[in-house]
């Protein structure tokens, strides 16, 4: 955690997608979030899952209509954030 | 320690790590191990973890290439699971706190997650569900042992655990490499049971559910005499069955004495003894037991597994292999093409058959295929010029399709001599006796031919209408069964009036229980596994005719197989005071 000179940076959105995070976005989701210097969290209510996991992600069990806070923390926090909001906010299947 | 009854296929016994093929429902029991094995669960998980993973993303790129990026993708997100360090994480959390083994730990891990997405009670929970179930599998088909390519990748001295084998994967086998193998399905005279004593290696069938509870690589003992398999077993039971081993080898030492001395009954009846062998390579076996010749051969390996239907070439070369090793004086029986349609080449394509015991098999599709039989016949008859061989015709059911193989022959005969190809004049020509129609038309079938050998396995099956594969009725299929003996000793008396040879080369001729019982009925050439030689040439040496006779005479007033079954098995500790095996 390199939190000590960046501020966590959080974005709330609502699941669109008529099929909640399922396989495919959060398979997108996960492979991206690999692909980042900075932590990603996604919180539920009280439930977090780390969003470089696939098997995390799924076991939210987000519906459609789920409200979800994505975290960022880490150096690129503030400009990695929006291409993960963007798949979660995304009303079909990213590619 | 638990011990599961089944049906001993073939005799022997075996210790060693299991391999299990074939786990078709995902069901794993519950099972946990001692804390001190969990190092090493952990490190059987990290390896199925990263094989699956790497298998899934071979998969990923192959679709990718073939379907597109969309279905490449399904096994993208099985390879991101299969290398998710939460995923790893909680499963090793269940076996680190409960003692779960690997197996058990994947299960309960990804079962929980997929009911936690069912009772969301989304729809969409249902392919998410399909996902986990698959990688679910994925990893306890490593863990456990995978159908396919595990068999020829298999570890030395591995005994192979499945619900049933098929031909193809039989064929595979490699006695190098597998000890002994069990199976869920099957009975006594089941292809995987005869190709175990061909393949001399113990072997329990008809165990019924039985893989659920074995994981791959956990030590197990085949007892092939009794027909059980000991999972788990503990120290006391491993250093018994340890001593048992030991005397096997001792025991077949004492009979491989008898290698050279003749089968000669005590009043001094000369019996001959002959091996039945599926491969060219088993052909030395037949010597090295005693054997006096081959008397069944059967040619089917020629067919199952390959694209194309074997050349007159490739058959020739089998057989004169066979014949060269045996040299002049032993003769080898020759059995022609005996398979199923179904089982038939895959280039065939042959028809959906309901009923395929009943169906188009054996000289049946032979005798519709002509070119494919003349080509088999053409190779037989330019084989014969390198030692005493013999043709035999199996499934016979009536006396017409007798003639119409005898005719094919002829003419094949006559093509060889146009052609002026060598071949040998006169080869002795014999049908087996296996349907009961042959066995009521014995006296005159035997007009046509030089000698008879009695099929008992399917003989007992066709008489009794009992499938020898189907454990739920198995218990009507015997070859003692009253019926069958009646059939026997007709055919052997039809046989011996007309002056011709009757042979018998089912799984009885090669249980010593049964030798005084068929000398008595008249039968004086016995065909059996190699393996098997050595201890009925014991007990034939321990025999007198009047002996055998009186057996036969006394069985066959008997009215059910079980009361045959108890009479013989006292007449042999009778010849055999210090036991048969």
């Amino acid at each position: 955690m390199t939190g000590t000179l960046h501020e966590p940076v959080r974005r709330t959105v609502v699941i669109v997608n008529p099929n909640g995070l399922h396989m495919r976005p959060a398979t997108t989701f996960a492979q991206l979030a690999a692909g980042v210097a900075c932590d990603i969290t996604v919180w539920l209510g009280e439930k977090r899952a780390n969003g470089k996991s696939l098997w995390d992600l799924i076991g939210l069990c987000a519906l459609r209509g789920t409200e979800l806070t994505i975290e960022a923390d880490g150096p690129d926090a503030e400009t990695t954030i929006g291409q993960f909001v963007e798949i979660l906010a995304s009303p079909g299947d990213p590619d | 320690m638990e011990t599961k009854h089944g049906i001993p296929a073939s005799p022997g016994i075996a210790i060693g790590p299991a391999l299990v093929l074939d786990t078709e429902g995902v069901h794993i029991p519950r099972r946990t191990v001692p804390a001190d094995l969990i190092p090493s669960e952990l490190a059987r998980l990290q390896v199925a973890l990263h094989q699956s993973t790497e298998d899934s993303r071979r998969r990923e790129q192959e679709m990718t290439t073939r379907l597109g990026k969309d279905i490449g993708k399904i096994f993208a997100s099985h390879a991101l699971l299969l290398s998710d360090q939460a995923l790893r994480y909680d499963i090793e959390m269940l076996m680190k706190a409960e003692s779960y083994s690997a197996e058990y730990a994947v299960s309960r891990c990804i079962r929980s997650r997929v009911k936690s997405l069912d009772d969301t009670g989304n729809e969409i929970a249902q392919r998410i569900r399909a996902d986990f179930i698959d990688v679910e599998k994925q990893l306890l088909h490593r863990l456990l042992g995978a159908r396919g390519d595990s068999l020829d990748l298999a570890a030395e001295n591995v005994i192979v655990l499945a619900n049933d084998l098929t031909p193809s994967e039989t064929a595979i086998f490699n006695t190098k490499t597998v000890r002994a193998f069990a199976t869920e399905s099957g009975g006594p005279t089941s292809h995987t049971a005869i190709l175990a004593g061909a393949l001399n290696i113990p072997a329990v069938v008809g165990l019924g559910k039985l893989l659920n509870d074995v994981s791959g690589g956990d030590t197990v003992i085949i007892d092939g005499y009794e027909g059980l398999i000991i999972l788990e077993p503990d120290e006391a039971t491993l250093e018994r069955y340890r001593e048992r081993l030991r005397e096997d080898e001792h025991a077949t030492d004492r009979y491989e004495s008898l290698r050279d001395s003749e089968a000669i009954t005590k009043d001094g009846a000369v019996v001959r003894l002959l091996g039945n062998i599926e491969f060219p390579s088993e052909a030395k076996a037949c010597i090295e037991k005693g054997a006096g010749g081959v008397g069944l051969y059967r040619t089917e390996f020629l067919y199952v597994n390959k694209t194309d239907d074997p050349t007159e070439d490739e058959h020739y070369e089998a057989y004169r292999e066979v014949l060269t090793v045996l040299g002049p004086n032993r003769p080898v029986v020759i059995r022609t093409l005996d398979l199923g349609a179904d089982k038939f080449s895959p280039a065939g394509g042959a028809p959906h058959e309901r009923n395929p015991f009943l169906g188009l098999r054996s000289v049946r599709l032979c005798l519709q295929n002509r070119p494919l039989f003349k080509t088999q016949l053409r190779a037989i008859l330019r084989a014969s010029c390198h030692g005493d061989l013999r043709i035999m015709f199996p499934m016979v059911s009536t006396v017409l399709e007798l003639r119409q193989c005898l005719s094919l022959l002829r003419e094949v005969e006559e093509d060889l001599h146009e052609a002026g190809i060598d071949y040998k004049p006169n080869v002795p020509v014999g049908t087996m006796i296996e349907v009961p129609s042959a066995a009521i038309m014995a006296d005159v079938l035997a007009k046509q031919v030089s000698f008879f050998s009695l099929g008992t396995n399917d003989l007992v099956q066709y008489t009794l209408a009992a499938d020898r594969n189907n454990e739920t009725v198995a218990n009507l299929y015997s070859p003692v069964d009253p019926s069958v003996l009646r059939l026997i000793h007709q055919v052997a008396q039809a046989g011996n009036r007309q002056g011709i040879e009757v042979n018998v080369c089912g799984e009885m001729s090669g249980e010593a229980l049964y030798t005084a019982l068929l000398l008595g009925l008249g039968i004086r050439h016995l065909s059996a596994t190699p393996r098997k030689i050595p201890e009925i040439k014991h007990v034939i040496r321990n025999l007198t005719i009047p002996d055998a006779e009186r057996v036969a005479t006394d069985a066959l007033q008997m009215e059910t197989a079980r009361e045959v079954t108890t009479y013989l098995r006292g007449q042999l500790r009778r010849f055999l005071p210090d036991g048969a095996d």
